[in-house]
């Protein structure tokens, strides 16, 4: 008879079989792994299941409804705060030539008249016409100093300054041109 | 061991192998190592990716308080503005900046300007530009030039530049030439379409004007409300249009 086909153990055997204390705890040590393992894996599950993200989202989809009543105030606003920002742009970067133009005809002395004013991008010319020297003089000086004060000079300078001769033989009208750089 | 594994050939074979092994460390061995994969494979297959869910969700969680936050803040910033005062606001403002070419808005400002001045007006020439609607939303372009000739002094030219910048829609003067009473003088007018592309999405924060843009918009409502004391010219139709909302 074979020896294999007894089931019971012999001493050797039993001495053989028996269990080292190094595999009993790593066998327990396996079981506890797998048991918080499993522990852990159920702990994510449930939180994941109960998190509010549901009701959450109840809530901004009611959010979105109450909000669609005001659809068309919304674009309303939407669309005038667009514009608004658009215009105020228009305005700050438009050009200035109706001030300027006021600045130049409250500066001028009494007797000097405006001929020509042509204003273009950066660039005025300007032509006054006086019966008197002086006045001209008193004028280019005040533009001098629309250039030092920096409000909307940059540079000026005299581009020609033309007398007129009367019958009297004696100069009757002075036209000077100045040319003025805005900044 | 070994040895009687591959001999097993049925399910008997398999339960006599495990009677005969049962007890032996090298068994205990295996299944501790089975253990150990079978738990290497549940952190890997399970808890990993619902950690990463978890995360997911916190995310999204974070997300949705915001955006309701948001809508709430909306609600009650739409919940503070008068339908009418929002009505004349946005009137005021595409008047100042309409969505097309305002060709009688141009003409009427013109007129009025003119009239203020007190200078006399001979012809005046619009450039009208692209007339294809679609391709004239493509175009960069946003003004429209009108070339205007005019008599008068000095100071009458200024008092219709001055009036002209009061004046809607927007313009501004591009280039002047005053000579001996006759003024030749270039204005572009401005104008914005819509852009196609303009959503309105409802998590969005909604704007609201800038004090200096809610002052800006006062002036433009007192130089309307002046504009229109001033009535209509005859040969115009009595109302600008303006893009009602469900044309936008």
């Amino acid at each position: 008879m074979s020896s294999e086909i007894n089931l019971l153990y012999s001493k050797k055997e039993r001495r053989k079989y028996k269990l080292s204390s190094q595999v009993r705890f790593l066998r327990f040590g396996a079981l506890g792994f797998l048991f918080f393992v499993v522990l852990v894996s159920m702990t994510f599950f449930l939180l994941v299941v109960a998190s509010p993200l549901t009701s959450l989202k109840q809530q901004e989809l009611q959010q979105n409804q109450l909000l669609t009543q005001s659809e068309e105030k919304i674009r309303k606003q939407t669309l005038l705060a667009m514009r608004m920002n658009d215009i105020s742009t228009i305005v700050a970067k438009r050009s200035q030539f109706d001030l300027i133009l006021q600045e130049l005809i409250q500066k001028l002395p009494s007797g000097v008249i405006i001929k020509e004013f042509t204003a273009e991008k950066k660039q005025i010319a300007l032509s006054v016409q006086s019966a008197n020297s002086k006045d001209i003089e008193t004028y280019m000086g005040t533009l001098g100093t629309m250039v030092t004060t920096k409000k909307y000079f940059s540079r000026v300078f005299m581009d020609s300054l033309n007398v007129e001769i009367g019958t009297d033989k004696q100069a009757a009208d002075f036209r000077a041109r100045f040319v003025i750089t805005l900044l | 061991m070994l040895r009687d594994i591959t001999t097993i050939r049925t399910f008997e074979d398999i339960r006599l192998f495990y009677f005969k092994y049962k007890d032996s460390p090298e068994f205990s061995v295996i299944g501790v190592a089975l253990l150990i994969f079978v738990g290497i494979v549940i952190i890997w297959k399970g808890i990993l990716p619902q950690t990463h869910d978890w995360f997911s969700v916190q995310d999204e969680i974070k997300a949705t308080k915001e955006r309701i936050a948001q809508l709430q803040t909306n609600q009650s910033i739409i919940g503070g503005i008068t339908q009418s005062k929002l009505d004349k606001d946005y009137s005021v403002a595409a008047t100042a900046l309409p969505y097309q070419k305002d060709y009688a808005g141009m003409i009427e400002s013109i007129d009025q300007a003119t009239t203020i001045s007190t200078m006399e007006r001979n012809d005046y020439s619009i450039e009208v530009g692209n007339l294809s609607t679609k391709s004239a939303q493509l175009s960069p372009q946003t003004t429209i030039t009108v070339k205007v000739s005019l008599q008068g002094d000095a100071e009458e030219l200024q008092k219709f530049l001055t009036q002209l910048t009061k004046e809607l829609p927007l313009s501004e003067v591009v280039s002047i030439e005053y000579n001996d009473q006759a003024a030749n003088i270039e204005v572009n007018f401005f104008y914005k379409y819509l852009s196609p592309s303009t959503t309105f999405p409802y998590t969005d924060p909604i704007k609201i004007l800038s004090q200096s843009n809610q002052k800006l918009l006062n002036d433009l409502t007192t130089w309307r409300d002046a504009q229109s004391s001033l009535g209509t010219p005859d040969f115009l139709p009595s109302e600008t249009a303006t893009p009602s909302a469900s044309e936008i």
